[in-house]
């Protein structure tokens, strides 16, 4: 057979399969199911490795590509591994619960904190404006609108991190400065833009706001809001009034990050940490409370890989190199723990069994290569 | 919600019109109709919850045949994907043409499945090179590479088939 019968018959087959027993329909409760598991996991992953790449997926209504939960620390599950004998803990809640809570905590807040203007989901902190509001009367025409609030356990180097100024495929953050709300709280407050720049079109365009929060406790805490539609140039009239329409929010969306009451969603391990046993010693730490009483973690002797690729705000693909291989990937993860754009993530979760389990997600990008690994650790 | 009933009807519209063609590259990439269900069930439902960040005008069909191809990468790592066990033999082949397709399906769903996906997408879904390349994260040389090794392969599995598996008409060197 010469080749170009080969590639005729190769472009045939598999023409002629069983006619499907489902529809799209039928996949729509399930991808319910993991939207609303991914909207209660903390806006770390993405977010946070790369603040200003954000802007538009949170427009678009993105969330982070993990199919996890809550933070061990994020309050009402019980004291840290250590703190009482495992004897007098009260067993722990599920950690289902433990994420509606915290979720659905932070989403009153920051639905109290801007107002009735403002539609946000009842069990995540994410919305948008309400329609036919005053707020969206004042939009510019074919804009949308998104906002999120996350919170996480984070050293105060994380804080910094964020507020660096970057600029990254289209996306322009600008550094922290300070904000102080009526009250006098201070806290930071970062913009963004996000649009056409030379040698990268992009489809949209738009403005971007950022209130970051480190409570005392050392709960990081940030909320973004968006605004954007068709790509034009930063200059225009209707971008300035994206940006005076986003920037009127800054004392609502501070008072919403500085309440005392947001719960932590994740925790961010020692981004310094080049040590990646050590490091996962302290996730086991912090995470010992999920397992039930005087049950120890195991650590799974392999790597979950998220299995998503994620979107650029302007529709391709981020590269997910750590897609490749085990061994090759827990090693480029090593190297990117060396350099200051690794983060580290615990969160708990349960899997498709049923069963408990902690997991550290490593994201860093190097190089302009973006890479996430996943360690699952399971109670015995 | 409105915003979620919208999305629904979307994504159901979407999907009437690129399950087949999805479901046919999981195929082509797992050779077994089951799995390809299984495997293209779980991109899309991966693809509902990321559908408002997809731009769907463009990048639906795009995000959904990654997601498909890479979900199957994905499956074949898993050791109990590497072997099946069937308690009743398949039907034999009936039909030389059948036969044939058999064996390149065979030959297909034998080549790595890296190499197997460049082969999929470049030759069956026509991709450009550089498409491929974005798709798989690797270089064009790298696409160029796999995809001269991957018809090599086919063509030697081919020209080892049995001639009863072979059509009758073709070359019989």
């Amino acid at each position: 057979m010469n080749e170009s019968d080969m590639l005729g018959r190769l472009r045939d087959l598999g023409k002629d399969g069983p006619t499907p027993a489902w529809s799209g329909r039928d996949l729509v409760p399930a991808g319910r199911r993991l939207r609303r598991r991914r909207a209660a996991v903390a806006g770390g992953g993405v977010a946070s490795v790369a603040g200003g790449v954000l802007a538009a997926a949170l427009l678009l209504g993105s969330a982070p590509p993990t199919d996890v939960v809550v933070s061990p620390a994020s309050g009402g599950g019980g004291a840290s591994a250590g703190e009482e004998p495992a004897s007098k803990r009260k067993a722990p809640r599920s950690v289902q619960d433990l994420a509606r809570d915290a979720s659905a905590r932070n989403a009153a807040i920051l639905q109290d904190a801007l107002g009735d203007d403002w539609e946000i989901d009842s069990d995540t902190p994410a919305g948008t404006v309400r329609k036919g509001s005053v707020a969206e009367g004042k939009l510019p025409d074919g804009m949308d609108v998104s906002v999120r609030m996350s919170a996480m356990e984070a050293t105060a180097a994380t804080l910094a991190e964020f507020c660096r100024r970057t600029l990254e495929k289209g996306t322009i953050t600008r550094a922290c400065t300070e904000h102080t709300l009526p009250d006098g709280t201070v806290l930071q407050e970062q913009t963004s833009y996000w649009g056409p720049i030379p040698d990268r079109p992009q489809e949209t365009s738009g403005q971007g706001l950022r209130m970051l929060y480190r409570q005392d406790s050392g709960v990081l805490v940030f909320a973004d809001l968006y605004v954007g539609g068709p790509a034009e140039d930063p200059t225009t009239q209707r971008q300035r009034a994206a940006r005076d329409w986003v920037d009127q929010w800054a004392d609502a969306l501070g008072a919403a990050v500085s309440d005392p009451d947001v719960l932590p969603e994740g925790f961010v391990q020692d981004d310094a940490d080049p040590d990646r046993a050590a490091s996962d010693r302290r996730l086991v730490a912090k995470a010992g409370d999920f397992c039930p009483d005087g049950v120890d973690h195991e650590v799974k002797p392999d790597f979950a890989w998220l299995s998503e690729p994620p979107t650029e705000p302007d529709g391709a693909f981020r590269e997910w190199v750590a897609r490749e291989g085990g061994n090759d990937a827990i090693e480029r993860a090593r190297i990117a723990s060396k350099n200051r754009n690794v983060q580290r993530y615990g969160y708990v979760r349960r899997d498709k069994q049923g069963r408990a389990g902690s997991i550290v997600e490593v994201s860093a990008i190097s190089n302009g290569k973006y890479y996430t690994i996943t360690t699952v650790y399971y109670c015995n | 919600m409105a915003r979620g009933k919208q999305r629904d009807e979307e994504f159901v519209a979407f999907l009437r019109d690129a399950q087949l063609r999805l479901r046919r590259t999981a195929y082509l990439m797992c050779g077994d109709w089951q799995r390809a269900e299984d495997v293209v069930q779980t991109a899309l439902v991966k693809l509902y919850a990321n559908w408002e960040r997809v731009d769907r005008q463009q990048g639906a069909w795009s995000y959904a045949r990654r997601a498909v191809v890479n979900t199957a990468i994905d499956e074949s790592r898993g050791p109990w994907r590497r072997e099946v066990a069937m308690e009743v033999l398949p039907d034999p082949v009936v039909g030389a043409h059948a036969g044939l397709d058999d064996a390149l399906l065979e030959g297909l769903t034998a080549l790595p499945p890296r190499q197997r996906a460049v082969v999929v997408l470049r030759y069956i879904e026509d991709l450009e090179v550089e498409t491929v390349a974005q798709m798989l994260d690797i270089s064009t040389g790298t696409v160029k590479s796999q995809a001269a090794r991957g018809l090599d392969t086919l063509r030697a599995r081919l020209s080892a088939a049995p001639s009863g598996l072979r059509p009758i008409g073709t070359e019989t060197r």
